[in-house]
């Protein structure tokens, strides 16, 4: 591994490479920063480019592309309540509040510092365990994801703080969003209204752009502009040793949660995002505390999505089967350049692999370096007025949203979220919960359903694997806990 | 409402209108011999990275150095390319809309494309691709083994193939039937996951092409037990194949590009050799080797392959009615 990995810094110091690397970087991040334009597109845009290149500079350009976006869709996340990538979608939640509080500058330092981690221990994971985690990721199938999104839907109970019943609503109706489209399991046209745009479902950053972005443009525009904007100032501060002791409980869980399901073939970084906001909030003293604007709010999604990200790199080098979206276009371009992806590309390709590995550990570290000039340019955009910041986002979301799939209906639909997302939080609505059910339900209803037709309609599948056993009890704990601790309160309260 | 919300609601709703208004493509009157002048737009219903996917960009890139042209690529998903076909049909026959496809004669003939070979022109077909039925190597030895135990307990096997209703699903049932076997249909969202059950032990066989298994072939992780072919495939000359076993089971993903019908005729000649030159570069003669698609001609000039795909339709027409009256 050493010899690798020297062959890896080797390769990566070639001055042409350094350029692509930060040729790359800044297309990704500035990429992942806007609204819409998501790592995937990115890669797709530039593989025909990658063409022209020699296989290590291709790679290099494609995978620091991928890495890098995943990282700045934070910052319009936490600056102005738009994700700039699915990825970040959990990072709004208490991003956007800080921001409004006067703390935009602490919020993104602890996005910069969290992110970067969460990429660079999921790095060294990625280069030390790989096979392990390979072989780890197979034993998942479909009742185990199940199992998964099941785990992950019972935190409703903790994300909604007092308002169970609304966030149970919030979960029903992103479920029911979910299901929206062509059955994926019989082909079998549900609420599509014979719309053949329907066929394909709601797309989930239309949703997304419009109950957060939108709405917030559209709550912004009632109040009274006349009156002179706050100027917030914003000066990073990326390390705060304060800052680091509230956080790292979280983070180190996050890390680990994200890796454990970034490896997983069949979900990616934006269900790890939701799925580590949630579990913090389920193990945090102060539960209702999230959603308000607190570091845990950030570090948990950030470090996260980013530990993911590289963790999804793990299926496909080690056995050429991608992880998500943009691990996918990778994969093809692999073919297209004459690579073999597949178990034996680590030992085949050698030097490709460690030169991918030790750029993405480049690319997280340079990235805090080079963040810092772009917070400065995106902070002078908040020095803007409202009254012209604020059609600017919407132009922003509607581009955006139509280049994700070259939908106007998208862009309709997104308008309409943007409603019902202002008329949401006016109810002191569980946003949070509505995007968890958008997010976690297809993987829960698609996989039950393979799963029981793996077993030809037993539901004993799902207790007799172990893996799926544990999460479906973890998750029936989950439940009653709760109801546990109520039911005592109750009692003392009544003694 | 005070003054300044007025003006940003109106930048709004103005923005709005621009946006929407861009998005619809512009008319123009095309001049056969400097075609192409604009950019040339391909719909794809199938995701980026899949081999449809991979089959569009890779022609296009080489017909774009060809004729210099600028194709532009639009994935959208779902309904196996019904979507795709459905907006690429709102659009004018110019010349600048193509379809790049696998499934047409399936969705087709199964209802859900509702735009038939009347409403479409082939260009050409590019690839034919040679299914298989893969297992992982320590599960069975032979395709025997396989149906033997198939037949001693059935309904306890899992066959995945990709996709819902699409020639996956349909060929795989086709196999059941043929080989007079019981098995669950699994559908899988993507060959990834797939490959992942089926090295995982979660499923038992497989419908795939060895193009994209290839390395896990020759690593001896999976092993095809027979080819839907009907000569034996040069390299994988012990495996038998379906026609040998008696089964009637020939048919392959095809990969194709088409045009709206009402798309000059003069356009769909300099598209259609255009692709046929791309296909004899070198470039794609080692890209179709490397992924296993040259074990089959997959070239199939516009009009001879309109008729294969008529006559395809009326074929599974059938083939669905049969499956479906079970």
């Amino acid at each position: 591994m050493i010899e690798g990995i020297l062959l890896g810094l080797e390769n990566l110091f070639e001055p042409f490479h350094l350029i692509i690397l930060l040729a790359a970087m800044l297309i990704g991040f500035l990429g992942g920063a806007l609204p819409g334009v998501s790592g995937t597109m990115l890669v797709i845009i530039l593989l025909p480019i990658s063409y022209g290149l020699d296989t290590i500079s291709a790679f290099i350009l494609l995978t620091t592309i991928y890495a890098a976006s995943v990282f700045s869709g934070m910052i319009s996340a936490i600056l102005f309540r738009t994700p700039g990538a699915p990825e970040a979608v959990a990072t709004v939640l208490d991003g956007y509040p800080m921001t409004q509080q006067g703390k935009a500058g602490q919020a993104l330092g602890i996005a910069i510092f969290s992110s970067a981690t969460g990429g660079i221990v999921g790095v060294l994971f990625l280069m030390t365990l790989t096979p392990l985690l390979a072989s780890f990721a197979l034993q998942f199938s479909s009742p185990e994801y199940f199992a998964l999104a099941v785990l992950g839907l019972t935190v409703v109970v903790s994300l909604s703080g007092g308002a169970l019943i609304k966030g149970f609503i919030g979960v029903g109706l992103g479920l029911f969003i979910a299901t929206i489209g062509m059955d994926p399991l019989t082909g079998a046209q549900r609420f599509t209204f014979d719309s053949v745009n329907l066929l394909s479902g709601i797309d989930f950053i239309p949703v997304l752009i419009g109950l957060f972005a939108i709405s917030e443009v559209l709550r912004k525009s009632k109040e009274d502009q006349s009156i002179k904007q706050q100027m917030q100032k914003i000066s990073t501060k990326i390390f705060d040793l304060k800052i680091f002791r509230q956080i790292k409980n979280t983070m180190f869980r996050s890390i680990l949660l994200g890796i454990s399901v970034g490896i997983l073939p069949g979900v990616g970084a934006t269900t790890a995002a939701m799925l580590s906001y949630s579990e913090a909030t389920r193990w945090s003293k102060n539960p209702e505390k999230f959603g308000t604007g607190i570091p845990e709010g950030i570090a948990a999604p950030e470090s996260a999505n980013n530990a993911a990200a590289m963790g999804a790199m793990v299926p496909l080098l080690s056995l050429g089967i991608p992880g998500s979206a943009t691990t996918a276009v990778i994969l093809g371009a692999f073919i297209l350049h004459g690579l073999q992806p597949g178990p034996m590309l680590i030992s085949n390709s050698p030097d490709l692999v460690y030169t991918i590995f030790i750029s993405l550990l480049f690319v997280n570290i340079l990235i805090i370096i080079f963040s810092k000039p772009f917070i400065n340019l995106f902070s002078k955009i908040m020095k803007l007025p409202y009254t012209a910041l604020g059609p600017v986002i919407v132009i922003f979301c509607i581009i955006g949203t139509y280049a994700v799939r070259n939908s106007v209906l998208d862009i309709w639909i997104m308008l309409l979220f943007g409603l019902i997302g202002y008329y949401l939080d006016r109810l002191k609505f569980p946003i949070a919960a509505i995007i968890l059910g958008i997010v976690l339900g297809p993987i829960a209803e698609v996989e039950f359903r393979r799963a029981l037709q793996m077993s030809s309609g037993d539901l004993s599948i799902f207790m007799t694997r172990p893996i799926s056993a544990v999460l479906l009890s973890l998750a029936l704990i989950a439940l009653i806990i709760p109801l546990i601790n109520k039911w005592r309160a109750y009692k003392s309260s009544q003694a | 409402m005070s003054k300044s919300t007025k003006i940003m609601l109106s930048t709004i709703l103005l923005g709005m209108i621009l946006v929407l208004g861009a998005c619809n493509g512009e008319d123009s009157q095309a001049d056969y011999e400097d075609y192409p002048e604009q950019q040339i737009d391909v719909y794809v219903g199938h995701g980026p990275g899949g081999g449809t996917d991979t089959f569009v960009r890779t022609v296009a890139n080489l017909i774009a150095d060809d004729i210099d042209a600028d194709f532009n690529v639009i994935n959208q998903e779902g309904g196996s390319g019904v979507v795709a076909m459905q907006n690429a049909m709102q659009q004018p026959a110019d010349g600048y809309t193509l379809i790049g496809d696998s499934a047409f004669a399936v969705t087709t003939a199964a209802g859900t494309n509702e735009h038939g070979i009347d409403e479409v022109t082939p260009i050409a077909r590019v690839q034919s691709d040679t299914y298989a039925i893969q297992v992982r190597s320590d599960r069975f030895e032979d395709i025997d083994e396989l149906i033997a135990y198939a037949e001693e307990n059935p309904g306890e096997l899992n066959m995945g193939a990709v996709g819902t209703m699409g020639i996956d699903e349909i060929t795989a049932r086709r196999f059941m039937n043929e080989a007079g076997v019981d098995m669950n249909y699994i559908p899988m969202e993507g060959a990834g996951q797939m490959h992942s059950d089926i090295l995982g032990g979660h499923i038992d066989l497989m419908l795939e092409e060895v193009g994209p298994t290839i390395s896990y072939i020759e690593e001896e992780e999976f092993k095809p037990l027979v080819f839907f072919a009907e000569d034996r495939i040069e390299d994988f000359d012990d495996v038998p194949t379906t026609v040998e076993k008696g089964w009637d089971l020939t048919d392959g993903v095809e990969r194709y590009f088409l045009a709206p019908a009402d798309t000059p005729q003069e356009i769909i000649d300099i598209l259609e050799d255009a692709t046929q030159r791309a296909m004899e570069t070198e470039e794609y003669q080692e890209y179709e080797e490397n992924s296993y698609l040259h074990l089959r001609d997959g070239w199939m000039g516009s009009e001879e392959f309109e008729e294969k795909l008529e006559q395809d339709i009326e074929n599974y027409e059938e083939i669905i009615s049969e499956i479906e009256g079970e």
